[in-house]
């Protein structure tokens, strides 16, 4: 195509605009995955606490909570995609779609929520991240990652495959995988985490009721333990990987075929073992921590 | 970074390399209960849990040949493994239970002498109903999700039988350590835990399935 | 004619021999005891073969429910290992050729099977080892499956580029560049 432009040398202008059309042409024909863009800048108002729905199968998506009462959506997405959005103060509701039966279009969408909102968010091939939201946050994507920063009063994540990635503590919290990644670095008061596969993480802390399944995949509790914590871990034959704090009485209940760390001897099936470390005093509080699997290990690390 | 070739002592030294590396490194995690349940489901495509499971996979005619679509193939592969453990519950509920004991050697009639031997526990009547409950709600959901899988993309779809097929050889080994000690409540816990797991991935795989069709 | 660099310790022997003709006559429990003796090459090649321990195992899985289903086709003209890696071989192009025709975009994660067996740690052995696994799982696709193919199975260039589709002076350059590759890791 350049070469065309180059060797045409046009005399006239007329000349000069079919050598750029045909030009122009050329490209699109030769470079089909280069799919032109459309811009996206819209605005909706939106009451404090109203809820916000946002669809994107392919894509990212970025939310962003602020402190106006209105929800501001920009970014870019493939021509022959269509941008829809309505509703009303209480509620919106918006995304990218492509026609009946024809190919996903991908968006990349920037959306400003106001900060106690409540968000709801699906895609698919979708990266979601969120931040600054302390509303109510609920999202979903089936190949995507998803990020989360920040203290939403409650939140729900889910992937599939994505890798899963909490930062912050908020006070409810559930968040699922199936082969993905879980990660989270926080603590809270009430928090269900899953998997099918996947390696399911936890960082920082404290913790405090706590429910974490798996089948087979890894589990690793890292995070620091409330003093009254009740830690419950399910899994089938994930292995299990606990940092007992120093200062915390705590006890484990070990319901699994083996248990090694420290001085700590095995366990046989079927008798779960009580294990009690920093000497918590009989009917005192201590954290509790219930280790059940069907075949996996339960690892003890001490805490540095 | 150059594509030349190593010189001779390059080539020496990278043998040697080669030259330690073991023959044999096993698996992380026991693979046989999972073929194993491939080569049972294989077997029991002959039984119907329902006029639907008949037609788990779509053919069509190429030219006077049959052929199967990969992507029929692929959804109903991992609807049968959702269902054939259906067909067993659905074909009887106890003797499939004492069936799994018996391995290659399956033999009904006297897996079931051997659990009504007097003195010897077995599995209650409550707990198989609460089985075979789960694996109704299980047969449901999968089906749902068979008639909607047509919208899912390949690595979607192999994302969920991967997952699938993970919780299945989970129940299975959940359900033969149950069948070799009836009396424990451990086993039975287990065996809830991973139907609940099935059931909450099944629903889960439904909305993801529902989503695409949106 | 295959040529295996790492040769299988056990050809078929009496015992081996017997769970064949069990199995072939629908024996599960003979099937079991091939599996357990012959599991651990058949991880080793699809771990090398896949750079990950997810895909291998479903791997692992694939050749050994295609051995059952195939085994009535097993004539003892090979060791059983050695039909065994074939077949593995052959899921594993067949998943791979699967793939690229959905447009599925392959991932080389470089990663090492997430946690050691048990007796595999010992097998792995020192830091030396564990170097050439994890080099050869950092190769790209095609690099690493010929040089696997070729290196550790004993595959001809033809053999491979049949295998693949390619043409055999493109294996021949992926060799190269495979073996560069490894070495630049292995010794930096």
């Amino acid at each position: 195509m350049h070469a065309l432009r180059e060797s045409s040398r046009p005399a006239s202008s007329h000349w000069a605009w079919r050598a750029a059309a045909l030009g122009a042409l050329l490209c699109a024909v030769l470079a089909p995955a280069a799919r032109a863009q459309e811009k996206l800048n819209r605005g909706f108002p939106l009451n404090a606490a109203g809820s916000v729905k946002i669809f994107n199968f392919a894509g990212s998506i970025r939310i962003v909570g602020w402190d106006r009462d209105s929800v501001a959506i920009t970014g870019t997405f493939e021509t022959g995609g269509r941008f829809f959005g309505g509703g009303g103060r209480d509620g919106i509701k918006l995304g990218v779609e492509g026609p009946a039966g024809g190919p996903t279009p991908r968006a990349d969408l920037v959306v400003r929520v106001p900060a106690t909102s409540q968000v709801w968010a699906r895609g698919a091939a979708t990266r979601i991240t969120v931040e600054g939201v302390i509303g109510s946050v609920d999202i979903g994507s089936v190949g995507g990652a998803v990020q989360v920063d920040g203290a939403p009063r409650e939140l729900i994540a889910e992937t599939m495959d994505g890798a899963l990635e909490i930062t912050g503590s908020p006070a409810i919290l559930r968040a699922k995988t199936a082969t993905g990644t879980l990660l989270w670095r926080g603590g809270g008061p009430a928090a269900a985490l899953s998997s099918v596969s996947g390696r399911i993480t936890t960082e920082g802390g404290p913790l405090g009721r706590v429910r974490i399944e798996t089948v087979s995949g890894e589990v690793h509790i890292l995070a620091a333990l409330r003093a009254d914590a009740s830690v419950t871990v399910e899994s089938h034959s994930g292995s299990v990987e606990l940092r007992v704090p120093a200062n915390v009485p705590t006890r484990v209940t070990a319901d699994v075929p083996q248990v090694t760390g420290g001085a700590v001897k095995q366990v046989k099936r079927p008798e779960p073992r009580v294990l009690e470390f920093n000497s918590p005093k009989p009917g005192g509080v201590a954290a509790e921590v219930t280790v059940r699997s069907f075949k996996g290990q339960l690892r003890l690390l001490n805490d540095r | 970074m150059t594509d030349t070739e190593l010189t001779p002592d390059e080539r020496r030294r990278l043998d040697e390399r080669i030259s330690e590396l073991p023959e044999s490194v096993e698996p992380a995690r026991d693979l046989w209960p999972a073929i194993r349940a491939r080569i049972e489901s294989a077997r029991m495509r002959t039984l119907p849990v329902s006029p639907d499971a008949t037609r788990t996979s779509a053919t069509t005619s190429v030219g006077g040949t049959r052929t199967q679509s990969p992507r029929h193939s692929r959804t109903a592969q991992w609807a049968r493994l959702a269902t054939a453990a259906a067909a067993l519950v659905v074909a009887s509920v106890s003797l499939t239970w004492l069936a799994l004991r018996g391995g290659s050697r399956d033999d009904g009639a006297s897996a079931v002498a051997a659990t009504t031997t007097p003195g010897s526990p077995a599995i209650t009547s409550a707990a198989l109903a609460t089985f075979a409950s789960y694996e109704r709600s299980a047969a449901d959901l999968a089906a749902a999700l068979e008639k909607r899988s047509a919208r899912l993309d390949p690595k979607t779809q192999a994302v969920l039988e991967r997952s699938l097929r993970t919780i299945d050889e989970a129940l299975q080994e959940a359900r033969e350590a149950l069948a070799a000690d009836p009396s424990s409540a451990a086993y039975r816990s287990f065996v809830e835990s991973a139907y609940r797991q099935k059931l909450d991935f099944l629903r889960r795989a439904n909305d993801v399935a529902a989503l695409r069709g949106a | 004619m295959l040529r295996s660099v790492t040769r299988p310790s056990d050809p078929a022997g009496p015992a081996a021999l017997a769970d064949i003709r069990a199995a072939q006559a629908g024996d599960a429990a003979a099937f079991e005891r091939l599996y357990r003796a012959n599991v651990g090459r058949v991880n080793a090649l699809a771990l090398r073969l896949t750079a990950d321990s997810q895909r291998a195992e479903d791997l692992v899985q694939d050749a050994f429910v295609r051995a059952w289903e195939k085994l009535g086709t097993f004539r003892g003209e090979s060791s059983f290992p050695t039909w065994m890696h074939r077949l593995t071989v052959n899921a594993f192009l067949l998943a791979h050729r699967s793939e690229q025709r959905r447009g599925a975009r392959e991932e080389t994660r470089g990663e090492l099977p997430d946690s050691p067996t048990t007796g595999s740690v010992d097998a792995l052995g020192a830091e030396g080892r564990m170097d050439l696994e994890q080099a050869i799982a950092r190769l790209p696709d095609g690099a690493r499956t010929a040089f696997v193919l070729h290196e550790l199975q004993g595959y001809s260039h033809e053999e491979i580029a049949a295998f693949s589709g390619v043409a055999a002076a493109t294996v021949r350059a992926q060799l190269h560049r495979a073996r560069r590759r490894l070495m630049e890791m292995l010794e930096r």
